[in-house]
């Protein structure tokens, strides 16, 4: 028999493809899924992400805001605020959920349910702005 | 002789390809865990920014008039109000409660802490306290009271610790009646717990381990940060020191 005893070369190729899954199932492909999670600029997880800090962030005006956000041209979102969690799912074109996302909110009393939508108006104005009084709406369309 | 020498060729070739994909292991685990402190540290500190940034906008803190609110002009007597000065604070579990600015603006499953400084004046003020909590975070509290030591070194440390007070206000009553008063007041049993508990916890009844065990038992935290801003303080009506307000945010995963 000529070069190394076959059980040993059987041996090595098993170690090597059992440490390749290993690798892949415990690194790589968590870390995938991850990315995978905050690249899209209209994933559920993102328009989650954006609305609450959106919203939030409005609240810092000393006058009146007004944000019109649309996170794409053709996905609709079903959205729940409540608790002070937003919650997202994509729709698809069959208005089926194909994803899901939720993101913390910054501030209280704030209650809204929307169903299959694509923009979302953020308005805000404190008792010192001369037009509103008091606002602080979140309305879809 | 040949053989044996291609075996134990073949034996190195294996050992470093198993060598190489560990080191790819762990160079991978450190991509990870990098990949995911970049995402869930940004979103801890994008928080961290939008909160202090309500906060120096908002009516209940920045001086305002009839017209408008004076972002980043923090009023003293709105600070008096709502705010612990720096000489009040102590330890004492209970002057840390429910407060309206931190019951409208904060994030739920968080923990801030938020501290103004007067530069000119060399003065401070604290604040700190709980966003809601799905009920994680209560259970750190009745974790952390199922550790309470109070063994013979333990109130050595105590009264160590405490020197005069903690003999002249009846030893270990003393003790148990700091730890009773944030149990009993129904304002915010969250805030009461954790803030207080780890206000205690330099008191010696618990350990620091006992504090870490409790905390990863009950929730996964995503992370913490502290950031400054720049502010001014409104003392009167001509004179404004310079400050800065300090936040430092600690979030659970929901």
């Amino acid at each position: 028999m000529k070069g190394s005893s076959p059980t040993l070369e059987v041996f090595g190729i098993v170690s090597i493809i059992l440490l390749s899954i290993v690798v892949l199932s415990l690194v790589i492909f968590p870390a995938l899924g991850e990315l995978a999670k905050f690249i899209p600029v209209d994933s559920a997880e993102t328009v989650a992400r954006d609305l609450s800090d959106l919203i939030t962030t409005s609240s810092a005006t000393t006058d009146r805001i007004t944000i019109t956000y649309t996170p794409s041209k053709s996905a609709t979102y079903n959205i729940q605020i409540d608790e002070r969690i937003v919650k997202s799912e994509l729709l698809n074109d069959k208005k089926v959920v194909t994803g899901k996302g939720d993101s913390k909110l910054g501030i209280n009393n704030l209650q809204k349910s929307f169903s299959d939508v694509k923009t979302f108006t953020i308005q805000k104005a404190t008792e010192k702005a001369e037009v509103y009084e008091n606002i602080f709406s979140v309305d879809a369309e | 002789m040949k053989a044996i020498s291609n075996v134990f060729m073949y034996v190195f070739w294996t050992l470093l390809a198993i060598a190489f994909i560990i080191s790819l292991y762990f160079f991978g685990i450190g991509g990870f865990l990098k990949i995911s402190t970049i995402f869930e540290g940004s979103e801890v500190d994008r928080h961290a920014v939008i909160l202090a940034n309500v906060l120096i906008s908002s009516d209940k803190l920045s001086y305002s008039d009839e017209n408008k609110i004076y972002r980043g002009l923090l009023d003293l007597n709105k600070l008096n109000r709502y705010f612990v000065s720096e000489g009040t604070f102590d330890i004492h579990p209970f002057i840390i409660k429910s407060n309206p600015i931190i019951e409208e603006f904060s994030y739920p499953n968080s923990e801030v802490y938020i501290s103004v400084w007067d530069f000119d004046a060399q003065k401070s003020w604290v604040l700190a306290g709980n966003g809601p909590s799905d009920g994680k975070l209560a259970g750190f509290g009745s974790c952390i009271f199922s550790k309470i030591k109070l063994d013979p070194r333990t109130i050595f440390r105590l009264i160590a610790y405490h020197g005069t007070a903690a003999l002249g206000g009846k030893g270990i009553t003393f003790v148990a009646e700091k730890v009773k008063i944030p149990v009993a007041q129904s304002v915010n049993l969250v805030t009461q717990y954790t803030w207080s508990t780890r206000l205690l916890a330099m008191t010696g009844i618990w350990d620091q381990y006992d504090l870490k065990e409790c905390e990863n038992a009950v929730a996964t935290k995503s992370g913490t940060t502290s950031k400054s801003f720049p502010v001014a303080i409104r003392i009167s009506e001509n004179e404004i020191h310079l400050g800065s307000l300090n936040i430092q945010l600690t979030e659970y995963k929901l």
